[in-house]
């Protein structure tokens, strides 16, 4: 099948060119899944659905004008003869607008930017049937509630100077909770390209044990500041959150970031952290949406110094800045952070005395100059005395600034950093994820 | 407009016990101005076929953008199949009642048609109200944008439905950000979203709005952080929308008591023998849903399954009435709902969303509340959200208030958040403004499901006074 969405996508190309007046420049991006979605509760079927969605967009510039077009293409495009007419049709409109549209000052001229080719579609996943039985097999009896994503993603872009790239990855993931008969609940989840039912079932088992810890009673601790262990699952929460302008360089310009105080050398962060945009994950494509492809590894934060932000080549022009590459939004796509030296046998002795945090949830700004977060925990959160779990907690809500968290507050990093996979499926299946390990940190602030 | 959706549907052939299909055809354009300066202009046309079948009592679903007899007929096999195999797992058996066979039509009330105004036009108000907004040197960044939305939903079924719905919507914000006194300080419009025409974007009609976002950015470089302490507190309707969408339209969903939404978006404070017994608020809180309300965002005659759309009190008199439920949870949990199953597109089944949740006007003015504060704050616009879970510990953060003494305003205050627990919150209710005070507001990006959807929704709300709420400054 990939090689006729490759052949769909490279048609399209050559006809959209083929069409190209002298003056013009575009650019195309394609973004394709086939995509099997099963959503469960209390370990039943709730919704089934199977998606195939061909997107293509349209990017045309003459001279200092430009606009977009996005267009959902059918995989018979051409069987019907009506292909040709469709896409010319399609470009009439772009260029009908983009001719009345005023100059953009910081149009950026179109180049090649290369050839890429990387295909990860790997075997064949298990089909619905299968996996329905995969998967509610080990938890018969249990309270499960979570969705099932299986399917293969196809992105590709080409450009009128030349420059083409093709990514294709095939993956599932299934993202659960158990739940007790108290409503207490543990997350998992097992992305991969083959399904192991032995993996699973080491999960479901690893899961139903933190659940029958959250037996106990709930502890209710008061707000006050805590000594703190987060998860990778936790971590990448705020990392995720980080995105949203955290390590942009516009926003910085534009006076909506975190990081003034960072910039400035106002502030510095712990010389534990260090953190990378590292495309060697493998979890997204290094090329952008104008194609150009990123540094395989570009330093953000290097023992707590702000090395670089993410700089796409529009911010630049405006800017007179040097590019790396980054997509338009300036959020990492493929975020490392460099793990520690903590055991994971060693994680509840380091943390003595405070809160075990698996998970957190809803997180935002709530100051965001100034780099202050806030947002809840969830899921199995635990107290800890002694080196000993201890009870699980009611949730708490917290407020802090990770200039203090990754700050002097910053303890420990474990020593394995595990990849935390985008489990986002608005409009469309997302790619995408960052590889963090967990962390013990000081003094958290939890107000509620 | 569904003679074509017929055709297909009765050239399908199969076994199945019902079938639907639902055509999304959405053209949304997003156009962005900085500085007096066209920033981008992208349109994205989005235009499929989602087809729905019911084979056992299990509903299946296979969509695509393959609108030709053969790709519709392929869906309804893959659809089936899954139902078949789904029917194995089968969490609730469902029967055709599921899908009422309504029949009409709605159309979007404007005043100008959007095929009105051009892109060229767009543009141009745009990097006029940008301009506008520049009224110092201090002001370093303007922003303006437009997300105009054109959508067509046409559903027809083998138990007779057939109903076309076109929407007209725009989203409209706007945005200077000051830089002072070590400070930055940004002020917006919100992001105001209605179903409207073009004359959303007539830029003489928004002069005055441009004129206080811009003065009072400045004014925020001198203000004075927001005290920490309990006040008495004036939510204006920029923000007590959001409030009512985290901490009542969320938590009242059905689906999530139901426990559909509790591995992503999340469970609910809520249980079902709370209908009809929790006092969710103060007496002064009445909540509506509201499907008829015209130029809020999610006004509609049909949701996504086709059930009529009515009216109907959520919270009344602040006892907790009724859920926010389509068709299905309503008949999976015998409780009494609303019109609200619906879906972000074509290539998602409907859910339970939340539509048009609006607070009721009272009868304060906004100068009696003012009066009714001894030591109080006022505040305007949101900026910053985050609530657990089950829509209990929330917190709020807004763009610019003003401090309140002896029923007066005396000072701007920067920085201004809020936090509380939802049921002691709404119960801390003193004043519900009037019908003056109403403002419609919404949000085209309320997230949830699984696979996920943004869907649009609506929020009619005045301004309310609130006692004693945990107020407190930046960082």
């Amino acid at each position: 099948m990939s090689s006729a969405m490759e052949t769909l996508f490279q048609r399209t190309c050559d006809v959209l060119f083929a069409d190209l007046a002298e003056s013009e420049d575009l650019n195309i991006n394609f973004e394709a899944e086939e995509s099997l979605f099963i959503r469960f509760n209390k370990s039943k079927v709730r919704q089934i659905v199977d998606v195939t969605q061909i997107k293509v967009s349209l990017f045309l510039q003459i001279g200092k004008k430009n606009a977009e077009h996005s267009l959902q293409i059918p995989a018979t495009l051409f069987e019907t003869g009506e292909g040709h007419e469709f896409l010319n049709a399609s470009l009439n409109d772009l260029r009908d607008e983009v001719r009345q549209l005023p100059d953009d000052p910081f149009a950026l001229s179109m180049r090649n930017n290369g050839q890429s080719r990387e295909d990860m579609s790997g075997d064949a996943l298990p089909g619905a049937n299968e996996f329905c039985e995969q998967l509610l097999g080990p938890v018969a009896g249990v309270d499960l509630a979570g969705l099932l994503v299986s399917g293969t993603n196809y992105v590709g872009n080409r450009n009128s100077k030349g420059q083409a790239h093709w990514f294709v990855t095939r993956s599932f993931y299934f993202d659960y909770s158990v739940y007790s008969a108290k409503e207490k609940a543990v997350k998992g989840l097992y992305a991969d390209t083959r399904f192991d039912p032995g993996i699973y079932a080491g999960k479901i088992a690893a899961s139903l044990d933190y659940l029958d810890q959250m037996e106990k009673p709930n502890k209710v601790v008061a707000p006050g500041r805590y000594r703190c262990y987060f998860s990778p699952e936790a971590i990448g929460e705020i990392v995720e959150l980080m995105g949203w302008n955290g390590f942009s360089r516009g926003a910085l310009s534009r006076g909506n970031s975190p990081m003034p105080d960072l910039d400035s050398g106002n502030k510095s962060l712990s010389p534990l952290l260090s953190m990378a945009e590292d495309f060697s994950l493998g979890l997204v494509p290094s090329f952008n949406a104008l194609g150009e492809p990123a540094p395989e590894r570009l330093s953000l934060i290097s023992r707590g110094k702000l090395v670089n932000l993410l700089t796409s080549s529009r911010t630049a022009e405006e800017y007179r800045l040097e590019s790396n590459q980054a997509n338009d939004s300036e959020a990492p796509r493929s975020l490392s952070i460099e793990p520690g030296e903590l055991a994971e046998r060693d994680i509840l002795k380091a943390l003595d005395t405070g809160l075990y945090i698996s998970n957190l949830h809803y997180l935002n700004w709530s100051d965001a100059t100034k780099g202050r977060i806030t947002g809840m925990t969830r899921f199995a959160c635990f107290w800890v005395e002694n080196g000993e779990i201890v009870s699980p907690i009611q949730d708490l809500r917290f407020d802090e600034t990770f200039y203090n968290f990754w700050g002097d507050n910053l303890e420990a990093l474990t020593e394995v950093a595990e990849i935390q996979p985008t489990v986002l499926s608005y409009d469309q299946r997302a790619l995408g994820g960052a590889k963090v390990p967990g962390m013990l940190i000081n003094n958290f602030n939890f107000c509620l | 407009m569904t003679t074509h959706l017929k055709d297909l549907l009765d050239q399908l052939s199969g076994d199945a016990d019902w079938v639907g299909l639902r055509e999304h055809a959405e053209i949304t354009c997003l156009r962005t101005a900085r500085n007096g300066n066209a920033y981008s202009n992208s349109t994205d046309r989005d235009k499929g076929i989602m087809v729905e079948v019911l084979v056992d009592g299990q509903f299946a679903y296979a969509g695509t953008t393959d609108i030709t007899r053969a790709g519709v007929q392929r869906c309804y096999d893959r659809a089936a199949g899954l139902a078949a195999l789904a029917n194995r797992y089968n969490l609730h058996k469902f029967d055709d009642t599921a899908r009422p066979a309504g029949s009409g039509g709605y159309r979007s009330a404007v005043a100008r048609p959007l095929d009105e105004i051009t892109p060229a036009e767009v543009q141009e108000s745009l990097i006029d109200i940008t301009s506008r907004l520049k009224i110092s040197d201090k002001i370093i960044e303007t922003q303006a944008s437009a997300l105009i939305t054109r959508l067509q939903v046409n559903f027809v079924s083998s138990n007779g439905a057939d109903w076309s719905q076109e929407f007209s919507i725009i989203t409209r914000d706007f945005a200077a950000t000051a830089q002072g006194n070590g400070d930055f300080q940004r002020r917006s419009l919100g992001m105001e979203g209605r179903q409207w025409g073009a004359e959303a974007l007539d830029v003489s009609v928004m002069a005055d709005d441009i004129a206080r976002v811009a003065e009072q950015a400045l004014e925020l470089l001198d203000a004075e952080e927001c005290p920490t302490g309990q006040f008495d507190t004036l939510l204006m309707p920029d923000q007590l929308y959001l409030q009512v969408h985290e901490s009542v339209g969320h938590p009242l969903e059905l689906d999530r008591i139901l426990g559909d939404e509790r591995n992503y978006a999340g469970w609910s404070f809520v249980s079902p023998e709370d209908f009809g017994s929790l006092q969710y608020g103060s007496p002064l809180l009445n909540i509506s849903f509201d499907p008829g309300l015209a130029g809020e965002m999610a006004t509609y005659r049909f949701d996504d399954t086709g059930v009529a759309a009515e009216k109907h009190f959520l919270i009344r008199n602040g006892l907790l009435v009724r859920g926010i439920g389509g068709i299905e949870s309503q008949q999976r949990s015998a409780l009494p709902g609303v019109s609200s199953s619906r879906a972000c597109s074509w290539n998602r089944p409907p859910i339970d969303r939340m539509g048009n949740i609006n607070i009721e006007p009272g009868d304060s003015s906004y100068e009696d509340m003012l009066a009714a504060m001894d030591r109080g704050i006022i505040m305007h616009t949101n900026r910053s959200w985050s609530i657990d879970d089950y829509r209990n510990k929330f917190q709020f953060g807004c763009e610019y208030a003003q401090q309140v003494e002896n029923g007066r305003i005396t000072k701007t205050l920067k920085n201004p958040n809020y936090r509380g627990i939802t049921t002691p919150f709404w119960n801390k209710l003193a004043m519900v403004g009037d019908l003056a005070s109403r403002e419609i507001w919404g949000s085209p990006y309320c997230g949830k499901g699984e696979p996920n959807q943004a869907i649009r929704v609506g929020h009619a709300v005045p301004a309310c006074l609130f006692r004693n709420l945990d107020v407190f400054g930046g960082a």
